[in-house]
């Protein structure tokens, strides 16, 4: 079942996010996105398909079930379109000679220093050891959490929201709106039902483990945009995070415990996934893409209308580069009318 | 206000209390600023970091991140903005190297190193039972185990009730069971996924089943510390264990899970007043009524 997640919905992922980059910034496509920016970018399209088919089931009070056809009739139909939108691309890029799409570059390995062997091995290590906890271990902090009860009222009821997961009868005063236009459980349910399999076992141990991988890959994208030129401090760069994702296993709200005890939850995702690849995109002045992000953010937490942390880690930084240009282009021009 | 610019000041006690990333995060931005390290692209992230880590601190500043997120998040959550992990460890990169530079020999190094590593790890948990999470496999399989034998006993459970660790575990082991009340009972921020509330008659009943698991008998009283959401029963009162079962029948419940801690005398007074056999089950008593639904 996990495989089945991973050899499934990675690709789909690459797929997507390799379509969407490729239409968005296609002259640079190959020589400044790389592969953990495409899936990155895939996993949070295949978010908004999800809030798309679960709003359209959820506001018309269709069934889980409908919401399962919805999604997965997306599903195949994005995957079609971007698959075929990326090989144009492809074809159009080779006939104009251009280099190809950025994926696994098996020569790159060759040249590995014995060093950075080293640090990868540590680091293969760490993220196996972190895999293996949230697969073996059931380690959840449930305090301000209902995610499994809700995706076990969907299966059961095959409705949304019919009724109050914690308890199982029917609302008396119903839920916030803006709680319940959040399609995470949504997404839940479908995994567990087109898997068939327990919902704790893919609530719990096998989403959390995608989110891990999220989060790695984002912080790889973050990297390679921290040092372009050296691959050791690269995958020194992974391993600190590795290691601080450990340590920082102190406390509810901190990166860490996220990923490692609630992997399921939307402020995980959004924390260990969203932000650093935000920031990445903040950094490297690719606004087109951060509407994704804040569109995603708004389909997992509750946000001010949809308005969350990484509209407001944008709009910080263009202040900060506003200022940056600012005092710039005033210390250039003290420095023309000094000479 | 002024209640939100306190919970922004303890928010930040908090933070610092459960570890030490807080503080690891300023020596590494002071670091680098000193010692003017990083590229251009390094250091917007680093700059950006300081301004928002100041904001965060700073409790005037984080009351606006506070309401801006929402009120449904807590404070912690405001550090979502802040690229810690990043900096900590691009920072950390950046001032290992300059300390590698000035280290002397190979030695040397590996002794930066290690002692770099040491102050990592010592700024995580180091053992803070506050966020300690416990594996609760074992709970839910018991759960699960004494929710068989009662479906079992009863042909199907309808409305159930039951000690705590039962109740909060049955709703996501089997979505098909209702419960008289869920984890938002003793769990307060639970509260906020629901309008929802409960009434008094149920908060009696929530606090009965806790103090009858805990003295062993049917009447018991209430003391002044209980912990529960909401209104309390009045403190020095005392709870009667046939008034309860009584008013949790007439709120709909089919099944109640009795804790196996209670007397032989009380449960002949249940069997007499409810004409109900109580049944083991693990380490309950089962009563078992005819369903409702």
């Amino acid at each position: 079942m996990l495989a089945l997640v991973f050899m499934v919905f990675l690709p789909l992922a690459w797929l997507l996010g390799n379509a969407l980059i490729t239409v968005l910034d296609a002259k640079r496509s190959a020589r400044e996105w790389h592969l953990e920016d495409r899936v990155v970018a895939g996993i949070l399209v295949l978010i908004g398909l999800a809030e798309g088919a679960y709003l359209a089931a959820m506001t018309r009070g269709q069934s889980v079930s409908a919401f399962t056809k919805y999604y997965g009739i997306l599903l195949i139909a994005a995957g079609v379109v971007c698959g075929l939108i990326g090989l144009t691309f492809a074809w159009i890029g080779k006939k104009r000679g251009q280099a190809g799409t950025q994926g696994l570059n098996i020569s790159k390995f060759k040249n590995i220093e014995r060093k950075e062997w080293i640090v990868i091995l540590l680091f293969l290590v760490m993220v196996l050891t972190q895999v293996f906890l949230i697969l073996l271990r059931t380690c959840v902090f449930l305090e301000y959490d209902e995610t499994l009860e809700t995706v076990v009222s969907f299966l059961q009821t095959d409705r949304f929201y019919e009724v109050n997961p914690l308890t199982g009868q029917s609302y008396e005063q119903g839920m916030p709106m803006r709680l319940k236009i959040l399609c995470l459980p949504a997404l839940l349910a479908f995994l567990t039902k087109i898997t068939q399999a327990d919902p704790e076992l893919v609530t719990w141990h096998v989403f959390p483990v995608i989110t891990l991988l999220g989060a790695y890959l984002a912080y790889a994208s973050l990297a390679r945009i921290l040092f372009p030129e050296k691959r050791f401090h690269r995958c020194l760069f992974l391993l600190i995070v590795a290691l601080l994702v450990f340590v920082s296993d102190c406390a509810y709200g901190a990166e860490g415990f996220g990923l490692l005890h609630g992997g399921f939850q939307g402020t995980a995702i959004r924390g260990a996934v969203m932000m650093p690849w935000v920031f990445g995109l903040c950094i490297r002045r690719k606004w087109l893409l951060v509407p994704l992000v804040i569109l995603a953010e708004a389909c997992l937490v509750w946000t001010l209308y949809g308005l969350g942390m990484s509209a407001l880690v944008t709009v910080t930084f263009l202040a900060y580069l506003g200022l940056k240009n600012m005092l710039q282009r005033r210390k250039e021009g003290r420095q023309c009318l000094n000479s | 206000m002024l209640e939100l610019l306190r919970n922004a000041w303890k928010g930040w006690l908090d933070v610092t209390d459960a570890g030490k990333l807080g503080a690891l995060l300023l020596l590494v931005l002071m670091l680098v600023w000193l010692w003017k390290l990083g590229s251009e692209k390094q250091k917007d992230l680093f700059r950006y970091g300081a301004v928002m880590t100041a904001v965060c601190i700073c409790p005037v500043s984080a009351v606006f991140l506070m309401l801006y997120q929402t009120k449904f998040y807590d404070y912690e959550w405001i550090w979502t903005a802040v690229p810690v992990t990043a900096v900590l460890a691009c920072g950390g990169i950046l001032v290992l190297e300059r300390l590698w530079e000035k280290a002397d020999g190979k030695v040397a190094r590996i002794v930066v190193t290690g002692m770099a590593l040491a102050v990592l790890l010592l700024c995580g948990k180091l053992g803070n039972p506050k966020w300690t999470v416990q594996d609760v496999s074992t709970q839910r399989e018991e759960a699960a185990g004494v929710l068989k034998q009662v479906g079992e006993a009863t042909g199907g459970i309808g409305c159930l009730w039951a000690p705590k660790e039962v109740m909060a575990q049955a709703r996501s082991l089997d979505g098909s069971i209702r419960l008289l009340y869920g984890r938002n009972m003793w769990q307060e921020h639970l509260n906020a996924f629901s309008y929802d509330g409960y009434s008094q008659d149920q908060r009696d009943l929530y606090a009965w089943m806790s103090l009858a698991g805990a003295y062993g008998t049917l009447n018991v009283p209430v003391p002044a510390d209980l912990d529960v959401v909401g209104e309390a029963p009045e403190a020095g009162g005392t709870l009667e264990g046939i008034a309860c079962i009584q008013k949790a029948l007439d709120l709909g419940v089919d099944q109640i899970l009795l804790p196996g801690i209670l007397t032989e005398d009380s449960l002949a007074e249940v069997e007499s007043a409810f004409s109900v056999v109580p049944q083991k089950i693990g380490r309950y008593w089962l009563l078992s009524f005819e369903r409702k639904d």
